[in-house]
């Protein structure tokens, strides 16, 4: 036990003030002048604030599902695999990427080889057409991809791109959005083939009115064929929709 | 010797394995998630922030730079950034916390320290032995004193208090450990 010999036990009790009354106080003359205790309870006062931040139930702390983290470093194969193939150069254009290693590495290898950049481009054919197409195989929840292009409505402004990919609790939209009126909020909608309009969520643009934005519908890859993405008027309902400002037709 | 925070992110851009990211997740997925949980109300909203988060920090990488900030801090201000996008589409959502939109920034950052500071304690509590955690349960929140704690337990009174100091000394250790003043 640290502390000093003859008060040191009674610090942890006289912190919470949890002695009797005739102990606290003898304690509160004691850390007073002693030069042990004094500072050890200097360290703890301030420990009855930080437990009043949470309740007992709250320990011990809620835990992460193992299944997150098999997603994530699924999520993190699958960019690379893309990016190895020279994926990333048309998936994210526009967007500034960094990865010289990656990118910059490769291109000057490949430009000193003809025949690399044919080998290259085979195999970027063949994982761009696994990307593009729905996946089988042993991966969880059996990822299907789509992209599709939105372009402004007659008269709008802006344009956008968004990656489909399937999660359990339905379709996951990646959504990048350049050039959209700021100001507004945005609804992305997927239009089912039966003409049903499901909603993905909410964005806002941000001052430049670019967005990267990532949403979750209640739609299966193959049910629906078209995403729009409407402008929310002011004060709007929850379920009213807001004009189309911009529209594209998926590619499977 | 384990590679620093730092290290692990200088690496990301180069990590083809996925080794470097696995460990920085197993490093702090799990305040993360506690943050984002406390943050938001909501489990599932809760596991998107964190797979957003990494991803965003092997995306980013390479602008991270370890003089303007430690690894934790730089993660904790993605995953603030992605709790503040997810309380905002999850606004007409029941259930989830208040709607960022009736918040300024001022007090939605408050409020996303105060989810860090919450999941931190708990994290800290959640470290001690039973036996350290159970004494503070029932002085602190059950408002007992130490001697009607050693009555109710059939323990010795000089074991409650020896017992008491020793876990606030380690809370506050483990406390100090987490940067948590």
């Amino acid at each position: 036990m640290g502390g000093c010999s003859t008060h040191g036990p009674l610090i942890g009790g006289y912190a919470l003030g949890a002695l009797e009354p005739e102990e606290m106080e003898e304690m509160g003359r004691h850390v007073a002048v002693c030069s042990q205790c004094g500072p050890e309870a200097q360290r703890m006062e301030g420990l009855p604030w930080l437990l009043d931040r949470i309740a007992p139930s709250d320990v011990p702390p809620p835990t992460l599902s193992p299944k997150v983290e098999d997603a994530v470093l699924d999520r993190f194969a699958r960019e690379r695999r893309e990016e190895g193939a020279g994926g990333a150069s048309t998936r994210r254009a526009g967007r500034s990427t960094r990865r010289p290693a990656l990118l910059g590495g490769a291109g000057g290898r490949l430009a000193r080889r003809p025949l690399a950049v044919a080998a290259a481009c085979v195999v970027a054919l063949a994982v761009a057409l696994a990307v593009i197409l729905p996946l089988g195989g042993d991966e969880g929840g059996s990822p299907a991809y789509a992209s599709v292009s939105l372009d402004a409505r007659a008269g709008g402004a802006g344009s956008a791109t968004a990656w489909l990919g399937q999660v359990p609790a339905g379709t996951r939209i990646r959504l990048e959005a350049r050039g959209l009126p700021t100001g507004s909020e945005y609804e992305v909608w997927c239009i089912r083939t039966d003409g049903r309009w499901v909603s993905g969520g909410t964005f806002w643009a941000d001052r430049n009115g670019s967005t990267e934005a990532e949403l979750t519908a209640a739609v299966r890859a193959g049910s629906y064929h078209r995403m729009v993405v409407t402008r929310r008027p002011d004060g709007a309902g929850e379920g009213e929709r807001g004009p189309a400002v911009l529209d594209g037709e998926l590619r499977y | 010797m384990a590679p620093s925070d730092a290290t692990l992110v200088e690496r990301l851009p180069r990590d083809d394995s996925g080794d470097e990211l696995r460990e920085l997740y197993r490093r702090y997925a799990g305040q993360l998630f506690g943050f984002a949980c406390n943050a938001l109300g909501d489990r599932e909203l809760a596991e998107e922030v964190v797979q957003d988060v990494f991803a965003r920090a092997w995306r980013h990488a390479s602008d991270y730079d370890p003089s303007r900030a430690s690894v934790r801090t730089w993660l904790y201000s993605i995953a603030r950034n992605r709790v503040v996008d997810a309380r905002r589409r999850a606004a007409v959502r029941p259930g989830v916390a208040a709607s960022a939109d009736q918040e300024t920034p001022a007090e939605l950052d408050r409020t996303l320290e105060q989810a860090v500071l919450r999941w931190q304690v708990a994290a800290a509590l959640a470290r001690l032995s039973p036996e350290h955690r159970e004494v503070i349960r029932l002085a602190h929140y059950g408002g007992l004193t130490l001697r009607e704690i050693a009555e109710r337990k059939g323990i010795p009174l000089g074991t409650v208090k020896s017992r008491t100091s020793y876990a606030l000394r380690s809370l506050r250790l483990i406390l100090d450990e987490m940067e948590v003043a």
